[in-house]
């Protein structure tokens, strides 16, 4: 059986920022016509006191004037990558796209950004697994690879949630007070992209285990849809919304499940937490990022990249981005063993050992 | 507020905020390990008291809250030292134009 090995990492972050400051005045702006003003006060006072809470302080975003967008981010990351591997476009045999907030329906962004990579002869396709879509896409290159039907694929993510928020008309406006800890996630959204290529052939960088688990209990504990779809019966129809998560139940799931899981699948793969140097973590916020470390008992600085302050989640881009960074910062070094640890919808965790 | 608030009083808060009956709770009831609760629930919590009391609370201190009782001394060294509201308008402002944490704003060589 072939192995799986990372040839490069490429990524872009947008050029604009969002504050905290300018989060608020939109939301302020927004409602200041239909909530009464003692509650709009309450609302903007609790949204900042849990802005620095969970430690964001802006939010990465594209600058459209300057051409930035979900599909521009995704080329340059692409063109990044296949820089870093130094090897032709031509090479690549098929393209996985991942993404929650990937505007295309049809055709698939694999297709688009085949077709702007000048790719016309390989496979190409786009996958949704939500936050999780990374790691699952590696997993689904992998096998792949380790067949042989492949030697090189790309990866990539591209991840503007404003375009998709701006695409289906969902502003800052709440419908009422009570909507508002629902909404409140999607206040903390950021845009950016990567890409990875992984081949059969190359040394050092492997991919050396996937695993994954996944329930469906909290299906709908956070949900990114078209207004006014068909929802299943056991759904609340206030998460009609066009954008809902239900952050106190994600985040506590989260803290309770990932470090559970990361404890066994360490010891399935006869490991130990001691072995990784490294730990790369989704982004949701330093509340679930230190309980995580905490219940591992482990070093906060086992995890020191950290773009939620400046850039925000940034869904299924988050670990690659912080994976490219981490190389590009000098923070692994070659044989180091490094954890990628993600959480998504469902709830599902999944964890990838690479050695470096 | 002018009166001092004592520790039954404030831990009657507690009960009434997140739906349990005061005498379940002790100085050394952890809101995590025995109450299940989790640490946005904490914050929505602490947001109240200041809003109600006219303090504010350091949030890197809501990660030591490790019981009621480490809560209400917090509370109390808070409340005692003054009243220092906070509105939306005085929330910090920050800016990463110029000296990003990132080393590269644009990773990608197109």
């Amino acid at each position: 059986m072939k192995k799986v090995y990372i040839s490069s990492l490429g990524y872009y972050i947008p050029s604009g920022r969002l504050s905290n400051q300018e989060v608020l005045e939109s939301v302020r702006e927004a409602n200041k016509n239909h909530v009464t003003p003692d509650d709009l006060d309450l609302l903007l006072y609790g949204n900042g006191r849990k802005f620095e809470f969970l430690g964001i302080e802006s939010r990465s975003v594209c600058r459209t004037e300057e051409g930035e967008n979900a599909v521009m981010m995704a080329v340059s990351a692409s063109r990044n990558a296949l820089h870093k591997a130094e090897i032709r476009a031509d090479q690549i045999d098929c393209i996985i796209m991942c993404g929650v907030s990937n505007p295309f329906r049809e055709p698939s962004f694999a297709l688009v950004l085949s077709r702007r990579l000048g790719l016309e002869a390989c496979d190409f396709f786009d996958i949704n697994d939500t936050c999780n879509g990374f790691l699952k896409s590696m997993e689904l290159a992998g096998l792949y690879l380790k067949t042989g039907k492949y030697r090189n694929i790309l990866i990539a993510v591209s991840e503007n949630p404003y375009e998709l928020a701006r695409g289906l008309g969902i502003d800052y406006r709440l419908q009422s007070v009570a909507e508002a800890d629902n909404r409140f996630s999607s206040l903390l959204v950021g845009s950016g992209a990567a890409a990875v290529i992984l081949s059969s052939d190359g040394n050092g960088k492997e991919l050396v285990h996937y695993r994954e688990t996944r329930e469906t209990l909290n299906w709908d504990a956070s949900i990114v849809t078209v207004p006014g779809i068909g929802f299943p019966d056991d759904a609340s129809g206030r998460k009609r919304c066009g954008f809902y998560t239900d952050a106190r139940l994600v985040s506590a799931e989260v803290i309770k499940e990932l470090p559970a899981f990361a404890v066994e699948t360490v010891a399935h793969w006869n490991m130990s937490l001691d072995d990784f140097k490294l730990f790369i973590m989704h982004q949701l916020g330093n509340n679930v990022t230190f309980a995580t470390l905490d219940k591992l008992q482990l070093d906060h600085d086992k995890a020191p990249l950290n773009t939620f302050r400046e850039c925000g989640n940034m869904a299924a881009a988050n670990i690659p981005i912080n994976l490219a960074l981490a190389e590009e910062q000098g923070k692994i070094s070659t044989g180091d063993s490094i954890l990628l640890m993600s959480s998504a919808c469902g709830l599902s965790y999944a964890l990838a050992h690479i050695l470096w | 507020m002018s009166t001092m608030v004592n520790f039954d009083q404030f831990k009657q808060m507690v009960a009434d905020h997140f739906g349990f009956k005061a005498e379940q709770l002790l100085h050394a009831t952890s809101f995590i390990d025995d109450l299940g609760i989790d640490s946005l629930s904490l914050v929505n919590f602490v947001i109240k008291l200041e809003r109600k009391y006219g303090i504010k609370i350091e949030m890197d201190s809501v990660w030591q809250l490790k019981s009621i009782g480490e809560a209400f001394e917090i509370f109390i060294q808070k409340y005692t030292a003054g009243k220092s509201p906070v509105r939306p308008a005085e929330i910090k402002h920050t800016r990463h134009n110029t000296d990003s944490l990132l080393s590269g704003q644009d990773g990608a060589t197109p």
